[in-house]
C-alpha cells in the first residue's frame, strides 16, 4: 500500500489526458469513444477512492514529477483535502458523463457534437484534478487553464448565437481572472524567488506586511472571479444557463468549487499569518444575500438555480474566512455537499427541460402529475439545498453556524443571521419554483405550453375514467439513473455525515499546520 | 534584483493599453486588449529574473555565477503557449459571433431584458413613454443600432405605417440611422438562415429552436 500510493497520485491527471487523446483518435467511432471515456473516468474514481483512504491512513503523498526533487521540480501533493475533493469530483464527472451520453443518444437535434464533447470533457476532468493536486502555484495556474479552456469549448458547443453571446462574456471574464492570477504568480516569484507552495508558506511570512497584502489581494481577486464571490459573480448567472444541461451541471458543481479550493489553500497555507478576515466575511455575507435576491427576480429555473449557486458560495467563504479549524471543517463539508447537490439539481432541470419543453416557470406546470418520479428527483436536492433538516445542507449549515458562534464575534453573528435569511429565501425560491413548475395546472401558466396542457387534460380524463395512463414523452432511463446516483450520493452524505465530518475535521487540522505540510513536501520524501 | 526602468515602463504601458481596450464593447478591441495584457504579464514574469545574463550554460563555463534565472523563462514559455491558444480560440469565437449577428460588439442578454420588462409590467409602470434606450430593444424612442425586436411586432414606425420601409429607402440622410438599424436586423435574420443551412445538423441548439 505504501509503495502503491505515490504511483497513484499522478494518475487522475494522466489518465483523462490519455483518454482525451484516445477519444480524439476514435472520433469517428462514437461508441468506442464513449466506452473509453467511461472506463477512464471509472478508473479515476476508483483511484481517487483508494487515494483518499490511503492518504487518510498514511498522511500526505508527495510525488516529484520526472524525478526532479522539490523545490526545483514540480510536485503533486495529495493530502486529505485534495483527495476528498478528487473523490467527489470524479463521482460527479462520471455521473454527468453518463447523463450527457444518454441525452445525446436520445436527442435527435444532435445539440452536442459528440466528437468534440468527449475529449474536451476529459481534459476538463484532468484540469480539475491537476488543480486539486498541484504543489506549486504555477502548476495550479496550468490546471486552471486546462479546465478553463476545456470549459470554453463545452460552453459554446454547437456555437448558436445565444451560446456565443454567453461564451464571449464567460471567456473574457475567465481570461481576466487568469491574467490577474498569472500576474500574482509573477510578483510572488519576484518577491520570494519560488512558486513552490511549501516553500512559500514561510517565505511569504517574511515579507513586509504591505507587500503581503498586495499579493494576498491579487490572488484572492483572481480566485474570487472563478469562485463567483459577490462583486465578481456577475458573469455566472449570465453564462451558465445557456450551455447544455450536463455541461451546466458539471460547471456549477465543480468549477466554482475549484476556486473555493484555491481560496482555502491561499488562506491556510500561503497567508496563514496575514488574515483578511473582516473583508472576506463581509464579501461572504454580500454574496449570500445579493445572490439569493437575484434568484427571486428570475423566472427561468436554470437562472434561478444559477443565482442560488452564487448565493451558496457565500457559505463556503464564510467558513474559510473564520479561519478556525471548526470553520474550515464546516466549509469543506459544505463544499462536498454543495458540489453534489448543485449537480443533481442541474441534471434534474435538464430532464425537466426535456419533459416540459422549457425551463421557464412562466410556461411549465403539472409535472407532479405527469412525471412524479422526476418531481421527486428534483424535490430532494431542492430541499437539501435550502437546508431542510434531515439533509446534508442542514448539517453543513448547522456546522457553519456553530463555528460562527464559537468565534464570539458580532461580525460572525451577523453572518449567521445573513446565512439564515439566505437559507429561508432559498426555501421560498425553491418552493415557488416547485409550485409553479410541478404543482399547478399547466393551463394556469402565463404562457401555457399547449403540449403540456393537452397531456394534462388527457391524464385527468384517464384518471376520471379509472384507466391506466402512460406518458408519451419519456425521459431516457440512463439519464434518470445517473441523476438518481447523484441524488443518492447526496443522501449518503447525510447518512454518513459523522465519518465525513470527522474526515473534514482532520483535513482542516492538516490545513491549520502549514509547517507540517512544508516539511512533508520538502523534507526529502524520496519515495 | 534590479530591472531596467524602460522595461518596467513598457510593461506598465502594455497593461494600461490592454485594460483600456478590454473595457470596450467591440469584441475585436477586447481581443487586442487581451493580447496586450497577456504580453504585459509575460514581460512582468521575465522581468522577475532581473537584469539579463548569459544563459544557463554556454557549453564551456559550467559555473552558475552571473547566469540568468532559468525559471521565469520556463514559466513564460508555458504562459505564452496558453495565451496563444486562448487568443486563437477567442478569435474564432469572435468570428463566429460576427457571422451570427453581423456585429462586432457584445450582444445584450435577451433573458435579462425579459426580466427587466416583466418587472415593469408587474409594477404597472409601463405607462411611461420615456423608454430607456437599451432596455426596450426597438421599442425605444431612439433605438440603438441593431436593437432587438423583443416582442416580435416590428418597430413602432413599421406598425404606424406599413410603407415605412419604402419611404426610408427613398429618404435622405436624415433617415439614415433607422435604415441602417433595419438593415442590420435583416442581415441578422439572413445570416441565421444561411448558417443553419451550411452547418447542417450541429448548428441548431435549443436557443434557436424556440
Amino acid at each position: 500500500m505504501i509503495d502503491l500510493l505515490p504511483v497513484l497520485v499522478p494518475l487522475p491527471v494522466l489518465l483523462p489526458l490519455i483518454g482525451a487523446g484516445l477519444a480524439l483518435v476514435l472520433s469517428k467511432h462514437s461508441r468506442a469513444q464513449n466506452i473509453v471515456s467511461i472506463l477512464i473516468l471509472s478508473a479515476v474514481m476508483v483511484i481517487s477512492l483508494i487515494m483518499l483512504f490511503g492518504v487518510d491512513a498514511e498522511g500526505p503523498q508527495v510525488v516529484a514529477i520526472g524525478g526532479w526533487e522539490p523545490p526545483a521540480g514540480i510536485v503533486l501533493v495529495a493530502d486529505r483535502l485534495s483527495s476528498l475533493m478528487l473523490v467527489v469530483s470524479s463521482l460527479v464527472i462520471l455521473c454527468v458523463l453518463i447523463y450527457a451520453l444518454s441525452q445525446d443518444a436520445n436527442d435527435d437535434s444532435n445539440e452536442t457534437p459528440i466528437s468534440v464533447f468527449n475529449p474536451s470533457y476529459l481534459v476538463l476532468c484532468a484540469g480539475v484534478a491537476n488543480a486539486f493536486l498541484a504543489g506549486d502555484l504555477f502548476n495550479l495556474y496550468v490546471g486552471f487553464e486546462m479546465f478553463l479552456v476545456a470549459s470554453y469549448v463545452l460552453l459554446t458547443l454547437g456555437a448558436t448565437a445565444e451560446r456565443i453571446r454567453a461564451g464571449v462574456t464567460y471567456v473574457v471574464i475567465s481570461l481576466v481572472s487568469s491574467i490577474i492570477f498569472l500576474a500574482a504568480i509573477g510578483v510572488i516569484y519576484a518577491s520570494t524567488g519560488t512558486v513552490n507552495i511549501a516553500q512559500l508558506t514561510d517565505r511569504l511570512a517574511e515579507l513586509p506586511p504591505d507587500v503581503q497584502m498586495i499579493l494576498h489581494v491579487l490572488l484572492l481577486i483572481g480566485f474570487g472571479i472563478k469562485a463567483a464571490i459577490f462583486p465578481l459573480s456577475f458573469w455566472l448567472p449570465d453564462s451558465y444557463p445557456t450551455a447544455p444541461a450536463p455541461v451546466t451541471a458539471v460547471f456549477a458543481g465543480l468549477l466554482t468549487k475549484v476556486g473555493i479550493y484555491a481560496i482555502i489553500r491561499t488562506e491556510t497555507l500561503l497567508f496563514a499569518e496575514s488574515s483578511l478576515r473582516v473583508p472576506l466575511l463581509i464579501a461572504a455575507a454580500l454574496t449570500m444575500v445579493v445572490g439569493i435576491l437575484g434568484a427571486i427576480a428570475q423566472s427561468e429555473i436554470k437562472r434561478i438555480v444559477s443565482f442560488t449557486l452564487v448565493s451558496h458560495i457565500g457559505y463556503m467563504l464564510f467558513g474559510v474566512a473564520l479561519g478556525t479549524t471548526v470553520g474550515l471543517a464546516a466549509a469543506i463539508y459544505y463544499t462536498v455537499h454543495h458540489i453534489i447537490v448543485q449537480t443533481a439539481l442541474f441534471l434534474a432541470i435538464g430532464m425537466v427541460e426535456m419533459r416540459g419543453g422549457s425551463t421557464s416557470t412562466r410556461s411549465l406546470g403539472g409535472l407532479m402529475v405527469l412525471s412524479p418520479a422526476l418531481s421527486i428527483i428534483f424535490f430532494i436536492p431542492a430541499l437539501n439545498l435550502s437546508g431542510i433538516p434531515p439533509f446534508s445542507g442542514f448539517i453543513g449549515k448547522v456546522g457553519l453556524f456553530a463555528a460562527g458562534f464559537s468565534d464570539h464575534d458580532w461580525l460572525a453573528v451577523a453572518l449567521i443571521v445573513a446565512g439564515t435569511v439566505t437559507s429561508l429565501l432559498t426555501l421560498y425560491v425553491i418552493g415557488r419554483t416547485f409550485n409553479l413548475a410541478f404543482w399547478r395546472d399547466p393551463a394556469d401558466a402565463e404562457e401555457p405550453n399547449e403540449e403540456l396542457v393537452a397531456e394534462f387534460a388527457e391524464r385527468k380524463k384517464a384518471k376520471l375514467a379509472g384507466k391506466p395512463w402512460k406518458s408519451q414523452i419519456g425521459v431516457p432511463g440512463s439519464m434518470f439513473a445517473a441523476t438518481t446516483v447523484v441524488v443518492v450520493a447526496s443522501i449518503v452524505l447525510t447518512v454518513f455525515a459523522g465519518p465525513l465530518w470527522d474526515l473534514s475535521d482532520r483535513a482542516a487540522q492538516n490545513l491549520q499546520s502549514p509547517i507540517s505540510y512544508a516539511t512533508k513536501v520538502l523534507g526529502g520524501d524520496d519515495k | 534584483m534590479t530591472v531596467p526602468f524602460i522595461m518596467v515602463l513598457a510593461m506598465a504601458f502594455l497593461f494600461a493599453c490592454g485594460i483600456y481596450l478590454m473595457l470596450e464593447r467591440s469584441l475585436t478591441r477586447v481581443l487586442l486588449g487581451f493580447i496586450l495584457l497577456g504580453n504585459g504579464v509575460n514581460l512582468l514574469i521575465i522581468l522577475t529574473a532581473g537584469r539579463g545574463g548569459p544563459p544557463l550554460t554556454d557549453g564551456e563555463d559550467l559555473s552558475t555565477a552571473g547566469m540568468s534565472d532559468p525559471l521565469p523563462q520556463a514559466l513564460i514559455l508555458t504562459a505564452i503557449v496558453i495565451t496563444f491558444a486562448v487568443t486563437a480560440f477567442l478569435l474564432a469565437m469572435i468570428y463566429r459571433s460576427w457571422r451570427l449577428v453581423r456585429a462586432d460588439s457584445l450582444q445584450d442578454d435577451t433573458a435579462d431584458l425579459q426580466v427587466a420588462i416583466t418587472k415593469m409590467i408587474d409594477s404597472e409602470a409601463e405607462a411611461s413613454t420615456d423608454y430607456d434606450d437599451t432596455e426596450f430593444g426597438d421599442e425605444a424612442e431612439s433605438p440603438i443600432t441593431g436593437a432587438i425586436d423583443l416582442d416580435d411586432d416590428g418597430t413602432p414606425r413599421e406598425r404606424e405605417d406599413p410603407n415605412a420601409t419604402v419611404d426610408a429607402e427613398r429618404s435622405g440622410p436624415g433617415e439614415a440611422g433607422t435604415t441602417s438599424a433595419r438593415e442590420v436586423g435583416e442581415a441578422t435574420t439572413s445570416a441565421n438562415t444561411n448558417d443553419t443551412n451550411d452547418t447542417g445538423s450541429d448548428g441548431t441548439g435549443t436557443g434557436e429552436k424556440k
